[in-house]
């Protein structure tokens, strides 16, 4: 049986967040996820593991999510000033998402190099790694409005 | 001391030819940049061995992960090495997920870490040593 103390209203959800396609709105990001994987029941420890895997989506989206490939700049500029980045959160019976989209071309996460335990001091491609270590399910689709990774945990304890 | 919101990184002198990086807060994206200079400063400095102080970091994701093991390659390089220190649990299990913690040398507290890195360098330095 779910926890009714912390368990929210299903009315509660989706919840909604835009955040400009900078470095900055990573903690942003990371923040709101972490206040409704709390509100969903989750433990600290599991939020803690949920906030990497969000984190490293939306450095995906800050990064490589640029429409015209300038992603990640510090300096800012009109394009990049805009919400371009939309998180989604929901829970659906005992399915928790996060759902993170912008409007970069997106990649093909089958050709990526995905470093993981195996590839020893590789500098980079940990983040789908940790994406797919840290979460229960991870979607990562394509269209032409941009790149769409939907992450989902199950919330312990709940039927 | 440099500081971007969300991460501090103070530069210290650890013990004897082993230089420190106190690190407060979070290593993402957006202070992920800070570090890399930071380690950078002391590469370029010719520090050999350097501490990396994770006791207060909160979060260090895949950027963070990045910037440490190109930290770790550059000190190697010059014969020396880095060594982090204190990660909490959350973060050791990051190292455990990606198989860094065997790439990184990690210690529960600095004063393992010294021993460890003052015992490299007589290694290097001792006509006996190395072997």
């Amino acid at each position: 049986m779910p926890d009714i103390k912390t368990a929210a209203k299903e009315s509660d959800w989706p919840q909604r967040l835009q955040v400009p396609a900078q470095p900055h709105s990573a903690s942003r990001v990371r923040a709101f996820v972490r206040k409704k994987a709390d509100a969903a029941g989750f433990s600290d420890d599991d939020i803690a593991e949920i906030e990497v895997a969000v984190g490293e989506a939306v450095t995906n989206a800050i990064l490589y999510g640029q429409p015209r490939g300038g992603g990640g700049s510090t300096s800012g500029s009109s394009e990049t000033e805009e919400d371009a980045i939309r998180v989604e959160v929901g829970l659906e019976a005992a399915c928790f998402y996060i759902e993170v989209r912008d409007p970069g071309p997106g990649f093909d996460p089958d050709t990526v190099a995905e470093a993981g335990p195996e590839n020893g001091d590789a500098l980079g491609g940990r983040g789908l790694y940790l994406m797919r270590a840290l979460m229960h399910h991870v979607a990562m689709s394509r269209d032409e409005q941009g790149m769409r990774v939907r992450m989902e945990r199950t919330v312990p304890g709940a039927s | 001391m440099e500081t971007t919101i969300g991460l501090t990184v103070t530069p210290r002198t650890a013990g004897e030819g082993t230089q420190a990086l106190d690190l407060v807060g979070e290593v993402d994206v957006y202070t992920a940049p800070l570090l890399r200079q930071a380690i950078m400063d002391q590469v370029d400095a010719g520090v050999k061995y350097l501490l990396i102080d994770l006791t207060k970091v909160e979060y260090l994701d895949s950027t963070g992960l990045g910037i440490l093991i190109g930290g770790v390659k550059r000190l190697k390089e010059q014969g020396g090495n880095l060594h982090l220190v204190g990660p909490s649990a959350r973060i050791t299990r990051i190292f455990e997920i990606t198989g860094l913690n065997k790439i990184f040398e990690v210690y529960p507290s600095e004063q393992e870490a010294l021993s460890a890195s003052s015992q490299a360098g007589a290694a290097r330095t001792s006509p006996a040593g190395g072997a």
